[in-house]
């Protein structure tokens, strides 16, 4: 089964539950989820439970199931009104009643989405540090004369932007209003979002994105000005050389004109 | 030669005392004796941290939180506490438990009320957000609106602006607000009950708390002013005297005690208000003028309980909830603000008629009272029971602040502006019962001093 969630994600049913996942309406399964405009490798298997049953207890089930995978990461566990998440980068479970199951499905995806995005940018950041501090004097002068070393400080100017771009694309998914009155899918959104601390992350990354874009702006500035210098001192050899050969023209014209 | 000192007086060691006194501090330009009146044994008022003998634990025993206006415009108070450095931590809660349902989500109101009712509630909210603005809500607690006048609505009762809600959505919204209001919706506006109703979206206000205790404020405060603050000095009496100063008058064991004050700030609750006695007629008509107007006094009872660990965390997922018991309680997880905490501690903030019936009860029945309800897990309450403490703010509050009809500053703040221009009131009751409209209430005095001492030293001159 492959069915497209709201934000591009995909989800494949894994074949080990797919025989407990006969009944959508009141079931498990576990699906896997693709977020194919992130990352072609990352795989999520989500964990879904819709029942009528208290949330939990599932909560050591769903745990164990976690814990069966070896999964390394410290899950948050969110119980709310009758709703249990439970989440990792790796492995998500969801265990709600079966008329909320969307709603909640897409709180949960929406944020996995948000903060996959996130720690994409977060993991692209040290290789834009990586030649910060090299870079550093290129800020207030540039003397290369390879061009090698122009087009490598804006292809670092052109990543730093496009990180910047991406950032700024998320945003409004990570500073969202809360909702009043409130509803499941956005309460589940908020505190997830919260216990991730991705206000925190998203202000740090914007911030350290803003550092690296300020210096590869300033040596933008920098590349630019030597480049006009380069081409003015081309310029002023030509305007010598043309000045030179006048003369010559002149004295030639001057000597001819005497020994007539 | 040097001009002599003005002397001020501020009745009550509350926040609205030391926020006068603070801000006079910082505005006059000229050199000023202020002298602190607080009858108890303690500066603060209704900002009180408390602690409980067993473990040391802290807990909230008067304002449990501030609110938090700036994504709307400036926040004074907020500001203020940022300037003395304290540290807060926000607080959140959407959830009303009604016959041990926990209703926190627009999904569980459909499931417990119905179809039917909810698509009223939700008509009713719309309506609210389109009546009142978050710009609106914001100017309605602070100075500006006052001068704008009053709106067409503002007699209206809130019970009438409820009464063609059916049974069930008319309940949910009362229980919502009830705490906030300390009231029912007979005895206050239409404007405040919505502002009040209002208060729960994030978009409109935001909760926080000062890390470490509220009354940290008070402390920032009380070492911060030059002001000599005498404790434990109830005034009794405000006359004028020959040289136009007024006289204030206290009992000691020796007998009565009274100093002479260029200016005055009473800075009171109206039940205290009542009690000070104003010799000459005149100040005392406009006094009993002024009490008249702002006499909607409104009733808080806080218990608080410690418990040997918090067994509320499978349906209390926040800093606070509503609760259906008592006409509508606010039930904070005290511990929330300590995370390290290993106890747990709830609140029951009580408001309104039943806070008052239920005052008259002994601590220990109250104690059983707030334990039974619990919605779930009384008999866990019991067993992990350590210790209670109550604490009753009768009439502490105003149910309709500003009155029923809003008058201007002056009048708000200065009953007889002929002939005790220098005799002011400062109070929460003036604007919107809320440490924040101490606060602007607080400005506005020290401004109108200022002004008066300003222009007393150029006469001097």
């Amino acid at each position: 089964m492959s069915t497209n969630t709201p934000h591009g994600s995909e989800e494949n049913m894994s074949e080990r539950d797919a025989d407990v996942a006969r009944n959508t309406a009141h079931g498990k399964h576990v699906a896997e989820v693709r977020f194919p405009s992130i990352s072609e490798t990352q795989v999520i298997e989500f964990l879904k439970i819709s029942t009528e049953e208290p949330s939990e207890s599932y909560l050591n089930e769903c745990l164990d199931w976690i814990k069966a995978s070896q999964s390394y990461d410290r899950p948050i566990i969110l119980e709310l009104y009758g709703t249990l998440v439970i989440w990792t980068p790796t492995q998500m479970a969801l265990v709600t009643a079966p008329r909320h199951f969307k709603k909640a499905e897409h709180a949960v995806l929406d944020f996995t989405t948000t903060a996959f995005e996130l720690g994409a940018i977060e993991q692209a950041l040290p290789s834009a540090w990586e030649h910060y501090e090299n870079d550093i004097p290129n800020g207030f002068s540039f003397y290369n004369p390879d061009r090698e070393s122009a087009a490598a400080l804006a292809h670092r100017y052109k990543q730093a932007m496009s990180l910047a771009g991406r950032l700024s694309r998320l945003s409004p998914h990570i500073h969202l209003a809360p909702e009043h009155p409130p509803t499941l899918a956005g309460q589940l959104g908020e505190r997830l979002r919260d216990r991730s601390r991705l206000v925190d992350r998203e202000e740090f990354a914007s911030e350290q994105i803003d550092t690296i874009i300020r210096l590869y702006e300033t040596a933008g500035q920098r590349v630019s000005e030597h480049g006009l210098a380069q081409r003015e001192y081309v310029l002023i050899w030509m305007i010598v050389f043309l000045l030179a050969a006048e003369i010559i023209l002149l004295l030639v014209d001057l000597l001819s004109t005497a020994g007539n | 030669m040097n001009t002599p000192r003005w002397n001020i007086g501020i009745i009550g060691g509350g926040p609205g005392g030391l926020f006068t006194a603070h801000r006079l501090e910082q505005l006059c330009s000229t050199p000023l004796n202020i002298s602190i009146f607080e009858s108890s044994n303690r500066l603060g008022g209704k900002l009180l941290t408390e602690q409980f003998s067993a473990n040391g634990l802290q807990y909230e025993a008067g304002a449990a939180e501030f609110y938090d206006y700036s994504l709307i415009d400036e926040d004074p108070l907020r500001e203020l506490i940022e300037h003395f450095g304290l540290q807060t931590q926000s607080m959140g809660g959407t959830a009303v438990v009604q016959e041990k349902r926990v209703l926190g989500t627009i999904e569980g109101l459909h499931d417990s009320l119905g179809e039917a009712s909810l698509r009223e509630f939700i008509r009713f909210n719309d309506r609210a957000k389109t009546e009142v603005s978050p710009r609106q809500f914001y100017d309605s607690t602070s100075t500006s609106h006052i001068n704008a006048g009053h709106t067409s609505r503002q007699e209206e009762r809130f019970s009438t602006s409820l009464h063609y809600l059916s049974h069930k959505t008319k309940n949910y919204i009362q229980q919502h607000i009830h705490s906030d209001l300390a009231a029912e919706p007979s005895q206050t506006s239409h404007r405040y009950g919505l502002d009040n109703y209002l208060m729960n979206d994030p978009a409109y206000m935001q909760l926080y708390s000062i890390t470490g205790g509220n009354d940290l404020l008070i402390h920032a405060l009380a070492c911060r002013l030059s002001a000599n603050i005498r404790l434990n000095t109830k005034i009794t009496t405000v006359r004028k005297n020959a040289q136009n100063t007024l006289e204030l008058s206290w009992e000691t064991k020796n007998g009565c005690q009274s100093e002479d004050f260029d200016a005055v700030v009473m800075a009171l609750p109206i039940e205290p208000l009542k009690k000070i006695v104003f010799p000459d007629r005149k100040l005392e008509t406009a006094m009993r003028n002024h009490i008249m107007h702002h006499d909607h006094p409104a009733d808080y009872l806080r218990i608080t309980i410690l418990f040997e660990k918090p067994f509320w965390k499978s349906w209390l997922h926040d800093s606070y909830c509503m609760l259906d018991a008592f006409d509508g309680c606010c039930l904070y997880d005290e511990s929330s603000r300590i995370p390290e905490a290993r106890h747990g501690v709830l609140g029951w903030l009580l408001g309104g008629t039943a806070a008052k019936k239920m005052a008259k009860h002994s601590d220990e029945e109250l104690t059983s009272a707030a334990i039974n309800s619990l919605p779930f897990q009384n008999d866990k309450a019991r067993k992990l029971f350590r210790q209670a403490k109550i604490h009753r703010w009768l009439g502490a509050v105003s149910a309709q602040p500003g009155g029923f009809q809003q008058r201007s500053l002056d009048t708000k703040h200065c009953p007889d502006t002929d002939t005790y221009p220098h005799l002011l009131v400062v109070g929460d009751y003036l604007f919107d019962s809320t440490l924040n409209g101490v606060l602007d209430s607080a400005e506005y005095a020290a401004g109108w001093i200022t002004t008066m001492a300003a222009d007393h030293e150029l006469g001097q001159k």
